[in-house]
């Protein structure tokens, strides 16, 4: 069911994953990040932001639950979303701070612990599994979700 | 009575999951009142719909309390200071709009607090206070920042966390190892019957910046090693973990707080917010003092954690220079430092 599964050994390589997604899926603006704590969903973010052309610093979202990017990338104006919803623990909650309204702009939007939000994301997005893989690396699954 | 140049305020925290409200005059704390939200401990972490929620529940009870405590009446108060940002927005909203109906009924002005500067200005709740200029090393769930600190009203950031916050470590960590929420004070408690035998990684980050998402991944490794030669080993070490992680969280904050104040050539050091009432971090801190000969503050347990009284006393500053906001204010959850 994946459309790409990869193999790193060291976090630098997650440049590859981003360069992957974004040159594959350019028109794929939400981003499903699946994954254990530490197993590197916002280290992958950071790097997705990397290659979009942003360089300054990206924190975890878990606290503030949202993190909001504006920044030129080869002189357009790119908006990224930041979201993490590990927070959450119910579905209305997800009305009280605007999920639908973050879904619905013209953003690119990344989501960590994604799964009380499905009832909300459109067909065409791609879901990143990341997991512990062997002694130091990472397995990573892509899934690129298209419109039927 | 009211002298004419009594200056009497009510300040307002609810960024978060606490609900706080203080009272201040002529800056000295004449209560200082904490509506906690046991709710959260059930759901493993703060709730942040159930906290905007319960804010409303308990704004009225905390803010009633802190005038009773005081013994001041409405009438005496000369404004209204409330947390504008950072934080839930939620939250926040339920605070803003609060002291905002108040401070209209009364026909007061409102002041808006910088819920970090007002970590930093806690230290003036009572003596000792530091002397200008004073490096600050403020440490709390959402938030890893080093400080200058040049006036009440002027600070300079000079380092923060790249990823996540120093709180956020020790609940993430304390997690991993499935510690009950929150488990700061877990790891803490846990940590004073163990030896910090394992060693974890110290990340190796530019200037004075902190980074603490590694460690976690570094415990996750450790626990994957350590269960496959036994499937006991975390339960019969937790003490030894705790006392480990502990020991390198402290040891990361320490390093990066060293370095700043040498790099700024000031003596006089702090360390404020939730994180700094870390019996450890506490303890080095000033042993870290004594070493360089700093003169080290740390403020008492009630003004460490998210709490009003520092809130009335980043207003007493404001109200000081007349800085009132209007009545067209609204929260600011990523508000800039």
């Amino acid at each position: 069911m994946f459309d790409h599964i990869l193999h790193i050994k060291e976090e630098d390589e997650l440049e590859q994953i981003a360069d992957l997604v974004l040159s594959n899926y350019p028109d794929h603006k939400l981003i499903l990040l699946h994954g254990a704590l530490g197993a590197g969903k916002t280290a992958l973010v950071k790097r997705f932001l990397k290659s979009l052309a942003y360089d300054g610093m990206v924190q975890s979202p878990t606290y503030g639950i949202v993190n909001e990017y504006n920044f030129l990338n080869d002189e357009v104006e790119e908006k990224v979303f930041h979201i993490d919803l590990y927070r959450i623990n119910h579905v209305s909650e997800l009305v009280e701070f605007g999920f639908e309204e973050y879904l619905m702009q013209d953003a690119r939007v990344f989501i960590e612990w994604p799964d009380i939000g499905s009832d909300y994301y459109p067909e065409e997005h791609i879901e990143i599994h990341l997991s512990l893989d062997g002694d130091k690396g990472r397995k990573i699954s892509i899934k690129a979700n298209r419109k039927h | 009575m009211k002298k004419k140049n009594d200056i009497y305020l009510l300040a307002i925290e609810s960024s978060c999951d606490d609900t706080a409200a203080s009272i201040i005059k002529n800056g000295e704390i004449l209560s200082n009142i904490i509506v906690k939200q046991d709710d959260h401990a059930a759901y493993g972490g703060v709730v942040p719909e159930l906290a905007s929620r319960v804010h409303q529940q308990h704004i009225s009870i905390a803010v009633d309390k802190a005038m009773i405590e005081a013994k001041v009446l409405k009438k005496q108060l000369n404004a209204i200071a409330f947390t504008r940002g950072p934080g839930l927005l939620g939250s926040l909203l339920v605070g803003v709009n609060f002291a905002k109906a108040m401070a209209l009924a009364l026909d007061i002005p409102i002041i808006e607090v910088h819920h970090m500067h007002a970590h930093i200005l806690a230290h003036f709740a009572e003596e000792p206070k530091p002397s200008f200029p004073f490096i600050c090393l403020t440490v709390s769930g959402g938030h890893t920042q080093l400080v200058k600190v040049i006036s009440p009203y002027t600070m300079e950031l000079l380092g923060q966390t790249i990823d996540d916050a120093a709180g956020e470590a020790f609940d993430k960590t304390g997690k991993l190892l499935g510690l009950p929420y929150p488990a700061g004070p877990q790891i803490d408690k846990r940590a004073k019957l163990g030896k910090a035998i394992y060693e974890f990684p110290i990340p190796k980050i530019d200037k004075l910046d902190f980074s603490f998402s590694g460690l976690k991944t570094a415990i996750l490794y450790f626990v994957q090693r350590s269960v496959k030669k036994d499937p006991n080993f975390v339960k019969e070490h937790i003490n030894d973990i705790c006392a480990s992680v502990q020991n390198t969280i402290v040891e990361i904050l320490l390093l990066k707080l060293e370095k700043a104040a040498l790099q700024e050539n000031v003596n006089q050091i702090a360390i404020a917010g939730g994180v700094s009432a870390n019996s450890e971090l506490r303890t080095r801190f000033l042993e870290l003092c004594t070493k360089n000969q700093w003169t080290g503050f740390v403020p008492a347990f009630q003004y460490c954690t998210d709490n009003a009284a520092m809130i009335a006393v980043a207003a007493h500053y404001k109200y000081l220079e007349s800085d009132f906001a209007t009545q067209d204010i609204t929260p600011d959850p990523r508000l800039k430092f």
